[in-house]
């Protein structure tokens, strides 16, 4: 497996721990996987704030990023659920030889062009594919698979109720792919019982988290009031923790408790939550960044490092 | 567009939308003066300006109101996705210039719409068009300005710095001296695009709103 | 169709015609008229009508050239029959609409002035001229003369054709014992025309026999569809063959040749009378298809009281005695010996001279990822599973009883549309017709039987179009305790302890998000094209529709004609309908099956493929593009050769346009006629020249 990572803005600026879960987890000493490292990257572009204004600069700026990957032979992946939209949408509009001509054109002014990666080549032709964007969900999930994962537990979360929520952008990233079906996903879930814990089932279990879209930029009572109605299903069902893929929506329930002054319910990114299962000692996991105290939890996960 | 706008711009609507009833059961006045819509609001292109801007063709919408049902914002305000659509077959442009921007983008709507009309598309070319008609968000602006210069969304504390350091992870590409190249080349792609000036980040308002977000960038990554 | 029949027919050239009374044009010689249809308006107020007469009066054998107002009414009819009679024409060229239009009535015309029918050639001055020039009158002028002067060129080489007519089979072959099958059945045994009527399931009955009352007068469906099912039994021209599939059909209209398939049902239906001994013995109870699973049947079975005919069928997957060659009770108490696990498929062969079809629909199923929990949560139920819970002799003895816990519901919903009207590429964009009606059938039926029974109806629009259906409408809901909601439901949540369902919706009229709770959720489905139709459609080589239902040729003037002559489509098979609108169409179809079948005989159109021996070298290109299957590749004394089936033909010219040895030819589309055609629209042709 080779993986180029894309942090994007909202990891390495709020949850670093997320980012060094996951280099962790894929790295030699557990799942294996090589990692390229690409320091030319710009942020996806958000779609609120690009995508919503003018779609030229968001396709412009995203097919930016892609180029960078296209001669790599690694697969473009994120661990937030915007960047996976944004860019996995761009890739779909480049199919489109007009646009992609078009972006083409304004990229030549600084040297660039995207033509995709390469498949292979049938005489003189080169054949190109869409830089393959993924999230890292379903990466894990298909590329290591519920075995390939509970094989490198060292330390089964058993007895754990976990909350999964798996983010609108996650499950709906363009109107024309799904990787996981948006009724009933399962790899999200998969990936926590592969951890050796419980996904927990609540009513309206793919509800949205209440941030996206600017709403938390704007009206951040809106998306607390949102994030309330699907946070009391989560409390109801008698959770021990809330495993997101999504650092937005990660943000938007820990600070929502904030505001809401409930009963804490500690919100992990699956990376962490793998890393914990894989014995990775907590300390390491950036934990201090989260809002509500992850502690609680890592006490009863008996986590290296805090017991 | 400013989060304590919200609730203005809800009364305004409640009146231009002469819903009359729900202010009056609140106590408000009984009768108003334009409870009776004359078609002045009307603008006969706003349905074509939504397609020319990516949308699908709004005239099309069933008003079924499954939309309305699975929308995460229509459960928590007065704004029903559906309703919405429906003033967009009427041509009601400048009533979205009063509404924040609150789609979340979760294209719920879109999943379950029998007509297959995508309103979280349309509410994306609605933007575009108040962008170009009407002016950019505050929100908008500070944002853009904020990559411009940095690349990302926000700049890293030094906390962050100090962890990533300690737990010998790569350095962030933004911190990195060749990272000049990269913001150069961004602000030649937005130049190109006419990015800039749409968003005015040109004029000293753009300038403004870079510091604000640069305060907020910093505040928020504590 | 024998081989000497279609090789009887060969090129039929100059002097070949055999029509009476035509006049023969002596070699060489060539008389046109030409007339010029002002259309009223239509052409003349764009095109130059008199200008264009007087062009074409110049033309290399033209013999008179006139501009009419009305080409195609009875003077302008008249008008074609003087200049016949005056200036001795032999050929007719009207430059006015459509050949699809007025091609059959100038033909006529030409035949009563005593000229061979195929010397009339059409130019089309509207659709192809004034229509789409309308706002240069003097191009298009000069447009009208150049498609004149080509029409000329191709009328001077056209040679005098005949139909020829062949014998038909007085037998009709309905495929699909429903509603629409059986009354296309009666009605063609009442004009003593022979019938094979082949079902494949068991009985004869179809969806109707499920239903429970029917909408809007409230008749028991069973109660006046059981009578006609016997009268089919009884009917000596009506042969009824059930548990039988259609394999093969081939031929022509007029005279089909089909091969049908009875299925064993392991039961002898000739020595079976029907006592049930067997299904009474029967150790094995599975769920009945025809209760839509609600109930459950023996391995042996009649699926429902009333089946027709009352005749046993075992269901060799299910039987004991298939699985593991024990048991074969039901052999041991059969009191006459009917039961025959030896039995083996019989092949059926007959001649019909039409087919009409009436395969109706399957019910839509919601998708197990679906949004309202069918499949998922035990109180979301179809309508049509409801019709048999409530139905007298269904499952429950007509008591509405919920599956989670046996009890009555008090508070039931309705979800109106499902796989209807939805536009996402998974699903039906059309609406079924019948789901608003059926729904206050049933919400009128659950009131009657419950009284203090709640029904809520989420519906988008209500569709109730139809002799006393708006009438049917306002008093279900006048009976009180009926409530119509307009919003399409959004989410179904269970509660898991009580089985109840919470409906969360907008309920659009409101402007409100509402959640209201229910003790069942009825799925108004529609209706979807019937399983296997793709393989019905191949073997008939008809077409479908988009909606995946079979097309008819035109939805108002032809509506139960499909493309190929001699096969009629009724029913739900042509696309989604009532009861009243199946009969109506089912009557219409066994009506235009016998008027070709009275008659005695089929005229088939000279306009067809031929063959030039000498150059065919048997490749067979023109067999696989043949949308008809009317070549064919033959073993002559020369080798393979291809021979068209004259009857079969349409005259496409595919196979001509594809045979790479230019072997094959249509007569009135032969290349030098289109080629003089084609040479005159460049101005080069030879008959400019000449002029």
């Amino acid at each position: 497996m080779r993986y180029s990572l894309f942090v994007g803005c909202t990891i390495p600026n709020r949850f670093p721990g997320v980012e060094n879960s996951t280099r962790v987890i894929l790295g030699p000493d557990h799942l294996g996987a090589e990692l390229v490292e690409i320091n030319e990257f710009t942020c996806c572009p958000a779609l609120p704030t690009f995508y919503s204004t003018d779609r030229v600069t968001w396709l412009v700026t995203a097919a930016r990023n892609l180029v960078l990957v296209q001669d790599k032979n690694a697969d473009l992946v994120t661990m937030c659920n915007g960047c996976f939209s944004s860019l996995l949408k761009a890739t779909e509009e480049l199919e489109n030889v007009n646009k992609c001509n078009f972006v083409n054109a304004a990229l030549a002014s600084v040297g660039k062009q995207y033509r995709g990666r390469l498949v292979r080549r049938e005489g003189n032709r080169s054949i190109y594919e869409p830089v393959r964007v993924r999230h890292i969900i379903e990466a894990l999930y298909t590329d290591f698979g519920r075995e390939g994962i509970a094989d490198r537990v060292r330390h089964p979360l058993s007895g754990l109720r976990i909350a999964v929520h798996n983010g609108c952008h996650f499950l709906r990233p363009t109107t024309r792919t799904s990787v996981d079906d948006p009724a009933k996903p399962v790899m999200l879930d998969t990936m926590v019982e592969a951890a050796g814990a419980t996904s927990v089932d609540f009513p309206d279990k793919q509800a949205c988290c209440g941030a996206g879209g600017g709403i938390r930029l704007q009206v951040p009572k809106l998306a607390n009031a949102i994030t309330k109605d699907k946070y009391e299903c989560i409390h109801a069902a008698g959770t021990d923790a809330i495993v997101t893929g999504c650092p937005y929506c990660l943000y938007q329930f820990d600070h929502a408790q904030k505001d809401l002054k409930v009963h804490p319910i500690p919100v992990l990114h699956i990376s962490q939550l793998l890393a914990l299962a894989f014995g990775v000692d907590a300390e390491h996991l950036g934990f201090e960044w989260h809002f509500v105290a992850v502690r609680p939890f890592l006490k009863k996960v008996d986590a290296v490092g805090v017991v | 567009m400013t989060p304590g706008g919200a609730p203005e711009a809800q009364k305004k609507r409640s009146t231009e939308n002469g819903s009359s009833d729900a202010k009056s059961a609140e106590g408000g006045p009984l009768i108003v003066e334009d409870s009776v819509f004359t078609g002045a609001e009307h603008d006969p292109d706003f349905v074509k300006q939504i397609i020319r801007y990516g949308g699908k063709d709004v005239q099309t919408c069933l008003q079924c109101g499954n939309c309305t049902g699975v929308c995460p914002v229509s459960l928590k305000t007065p704004y029903k996705t559906r309703n919405l659509i429906k003033l967009c077959q009427y041509g009601y442009k400048r009533i979205f210039f009063t509404i924040p921007w609150i789609c979340a983008g979760c294209h719920r709507c879109h999943e379950h719409c029998p007509a297959d009309i995508n309103p979280a598309e349309v509410f994306v070319a609605i933007r575009h068009i108040e962008v170009r008609e009407k002016g950019v968000p505050r929100f908008i602006r500070d944002s853009t300005a904020l990559i411009l210069r940095h690349g990302f969304g926000a700049i890293p504390s030094d906390d962050i710095k100090r962890y990533r350091e300690k737990e010998g992870m790569p350095p962030l590409p933004n911190t990195l001296p060749g990272y000049r190249k990269v913001l150069s080349e961004l602000e030649a792609l937005f130049r190109k695009t006419r990015f800039t000036e749409l968003i005015g980040l040109e004029t000293g308002e753009g300038a403004a709103g870079e510091r604000k977000a640069r305060e907020r960038g910093g505040e928020a990554s504590k | 169709m024998s081989e000497n029949q279609g090789a009887g027919c060969r090129v039929q050239g100059a002097g070949d015609d055999g029509t009476p009374g035509t006049r023969h044009p002596a070699p060489g010689t060539r008389r046109v008229g030409v007339f010029v249809c002002h259309c009223g308006s239509n052409i003349g107020g764009v095109v130059d009508c008199p200008a264009v007469a007087e062009y074409a009066s110049g033309l290399r054998d033209v013999a008179v050239a006139k501009a009419n107002m009305y080409t195609c009414s009875t003077v302008g009819q008249e008008e074609i029959k003087k200049q016949v009679k005056e200036h001795g024409l032999d050929r007719i060229l009207v430059a006015s609409c459509t050949p699809r239009l007025h091609e059959p009535t100038f033909r006529r015309v030409a035949e009563e002035a005593g000229v061979n029918p195929y010397l009339v050639h059409m130019v089309n001055l509207r659709e192809q001229c004034s229509w789409v020039h309308a706002a240069d009158h003097a191009t298009a002028t000069e447009k009208a003369k150049d498609l004149v002067r080509m029409g000329v060129a191709r009328i001077r080489r056209l040679e005098p054709l005949s139909a020829r007519e062949l014998g038909v089979e007085r037998r009709v072959l309905v495929i699909g014992g429903g509603i629409a099958g059986i009354q296309a059945s009666l009605d063609l045994a009442a004009q003593g025309i022979g019938v094979v009527l082949v079902e494949r399931t068991p009985s004869i009955g179809g969806r109707m026999a499920q239903l429970d009352k029917t909408f809007p007068t409230g008749d028991c469906a069973i109660c006046v569809l059981a009578p006609k099912m016997v009268e089919v039994l009884h009917t000596p021209g009506i042969r009824l063959l059930t548990y039988t599939e259609v394999r093969e059909v081939s031929g022509f209209a007029g005279n089909f040749d089909v091969r049908l398939e009875r299925k064993s049902r392991y039961v002898d239906e000739d020595k079976c009378v029907g006592c049930g001994a067997c299904s009474e013995k029967c150790p094995v109870s599975v769920p009945n298809e025809f209760d839509e699973s609600m109930g459950k049947r023996k391995a042996i079975y009649v699926p429902f009281p009333q089946a027709a005919p009352l005749k046993y069928t075992l269901d060799s997957k299910n039987c004991i005695h298939f699985k593991t060659g024990k048991c074969g009770l039901c052999k041991k108490v059969c009191p006459v010996g009917a039961v025959d696990f030896d039995m083996k498929p019989e092949e059926v062969r007959l001649r019909v001279g039409a087919v009409i079809v009436a395969t109706g629909f399957d019910p839509y199923v919601p998708h197990i990822r679906g949004y309202y929990g069918y499949k998922e949560y035990p109180n979301v139920i179809t309508a049509l599973e409801l019709e048999r819970l409530i139905n007298a002799s269904g499952p429950t003895r007509g008591e509405v009883l919920r599956p989670s816990d046996g009890k009555t519901p008090r508070r039931i919903a309705f979800a109106q549309c499902v796989g209807s009207r939805n536009w996402k590429s998974t699903s039906n964009k059309y609406c079924s017709k019948v789901c608003c009606m059926y729904t206050m059938k049933l919400a009128q039926l659950l009131k009657e039987h419950y009284s203090d029974m709640s029904v809520s109806v989420y519906y988008i629009d209500i569709r109730a179009a139809g002799k006393g259906f708006e009438e049917f409408y306002h008093k279900v809901r006048s009976v009180g305790g009926v409530e119509y909601i307009r919003g399409r439901p959004a989410r179904v949540l269970e509660d898991p302890a009580t089985h109840n369902l919470t409906i969360r919706a907008e309920e659009t009229l409101l402007n409100k998000i509402t959640e209201r709770e229910y003790d069942l959720l009825v799925l108004s489905i529609g209706m979807d094209p019937p399983e296997g139709i793709e393989n019905l459609q191949r073997l008939l080589g008809i077409s479908r529709s988009p909606d995946g239902f079979f097309q008819e040729v035109h939805p108002k003037l032809r509506p139960v004609d499909t493309a190929r002559d001699g096969i009629f489509i009724a029913g739900c098979a042509q696309g989604p309908k009532d009861i009243p609108d199946t009969v109506a169409q089912a009557k219409a179809a066994a009506s235009s099956a016998a008027a070709m079948l009275v008659r005695g005989k089929v005229t088939v159109e000279p306009l067809t493929a031929f063959v030039d021996e000498a150059l065919c070298e048997g490749c067979g290109l023109c067999v696989t593009v043949c949308p008809y299957g009317a070549p064919r590749i033959v073993d002559t004394k020369e080798g393979k050769r291809s021979r068209v089936e004259e009857a079969l033909c349409h005259g496409c010219g595919t196979c001509a346009a594809s045979c790479p040895r230019l072997a094959i030819a249509c007569r009135g589309f032969s290349d030098e006629q289109l080629a003089s055609e084609a040479a005159e629209a460049f101005g080069g042709g030879a008959d400019e020249e000449a002029r």
